[in-house]
């Protein structure tokens, strides 16, 4: 219930709410797979922190929902010999902001529609979904800033699947791929910076 | 976990989905999310060139009726904090999270913070929202106070008349204040003098 209302939260699931809804992901911004990811010579611990924002506020039941998967991946990416929740020697630390700006505020209203013509009329609506890293490399260092994009279209009722979608069997697993594919498009792009090294 | 309850067939989860939308107008029990470490907090106190203290005692100031720590009533809904039932101690752990990621947190450091919960609100009307936290901290030294005043963080938003929209974005404003509450400690420049590193 718990994880539930985090997802809740950042709006997906509300729709839920209206009847049938479909879920889709973007397909503008796609994984990047780690081997594309230009590592450093000599990677450096760091201190990772992740928030999950909806609409620019902290929102603490989807951050732990996502944090186990954030901290992985960055695990898995081989830019940083060690990833750590604590201060670590030259003070590195990364910060990932995970902001779903919903790109249509009056989404409920539209599933509220479609519910009562009994999804004869459909009707779509979009989640964007706004990256930020910040890493600093050392204590004293200038931050780095990168950011990503991306959405998750939300069919309900009686409409034709958007083009520009992939669909995902739940709300759960179009977050987790948004999420992969996000996070992976902001690490390439660190990994690129002149100052990441 | 959530995603049972997210992987099921589009009926059933309608069918959940009702069920959740009249828990959410009804009488649930809703926890705040775990607490953890901020970025922007964590800025801030390195900024604070401050000294690392131990975490002591937070409680309600005496005087104050219980129940501001037990629950917060949100549209017939109560949200409880997850650690001890308490907010107060919600507050201890949210400072000890920041203080911890920001390397200001010592269990064994002569100077100990110790808090008094003031003030905890959370109104959600279908028009503007309010959220109210506030603190008497007290930072000791050899049996000395050497820091003494209370504090206050508050917030309002654009609410909505429906519960599922109004209620989690509530729930993150109120939570985000606690986070507030920190650096605004972090920022006193009484803090700052009564502490330096």
């Amino acid at each position: 219930m718990n994880k539930l209302l985090g997802l809740l939260a950042s709006g997906l699931l509300a729709l839920n709410m209206t009847g049938c809804a479909s879920f889709y992901v973007d397909t503008a911004t796609k994984e990047i797979p780690v081997t594309a990811y230009k590592k450093p010579a000599s990677p450096k611990p760091v201190q990772l922190v992740f928030e999950f924002q909806t609409k620019g506020v902290a929102n603490a039941t989807a951050t732990k929902y996502l944090s186990e998967q954030v901290v992985e991946q960055i695990k898995g990416s081989s830019l940083f010999s060690e990833v750590k929740d604590a201060p670590v020697a030259d003070g590195a630390l990364l910060s990932v902001v995970l902001n779903n700006v919903p790109l249509e505020d009056d989404a409920f209203g539209k599933g509220f529609v479609t519910g009562l013509t009994f999804g004869l009329a459909g009707s779509q609506v979009t989640d964007g979904y706004v990256c930020t890293l910040k890493y600093i490399p050392t204590s004293q260092a200038t931050t780095i800033s990168k950011t990503a994009r991306h959405a998750i279209h939300t069919v309900i009722g009686a409409k034709e699947d958007p083009v520009n979608g992939v669909k995902m069997e739940s709300a759960e697993l179009a977050v987790r791929t948004m999420t992969r594919q996000i996070l992976s498009t902001a690490l390439d792009d660190l990994s690129r910076d002149d100052g990441f090294k | 976990m959530g995603a049972t309850l997210i992987n099921l067939p589009k009926r059933g989860l309608f069918a959940f989905a009702s069920a959740l939308l009249v828990l959410l107008s009804g009488c649930a029990q809703i926890p705040l999310g775990a607490p953890a470490p901020s970025f922007d907090i964590i800025e801030k106190a390195k900024a604070s060139r401050t000294a690392p203290v131990a975490v002591g005692q937070f409680q309600i100031v005496p005087g104050v009726s219980a129940e501001i720590d037990k629950g917060l009533n949100v549209r017939s809904n109560t949200v409880f904090s997850p650690i001890e039932g308490s907010f107060a101690q919600y507050l201890r752990q949210t400072a000890i999270a920041d203080l911890q990621a920001s390397g200001l947190y010592d269990t064994a450091s002569p100077t100990t913070l110790t808090g008094l919960l003031t003030v905890s609100s959370l109104d959600v009307p279908a028009d503007t929202g309010q959220a109210a936290l506030g603190a008497r901290f007290v930072l000791t030294r050899a049996g000395k106070t050497i820091y003494e005043k209370e504090l206050k963080a508050n917030a309002s938003w654009e609410s909505s008349f429906i519960g599922a929209v109004a209620i989690p974005t509530g729930i993150n404003q109120y939570t985000s204040l606690y986070h507030k509450l920190v650096g605004i400690l972090l920022d006193d420049p009484d803090y700052r003098s009564a502490n330096p590193k």
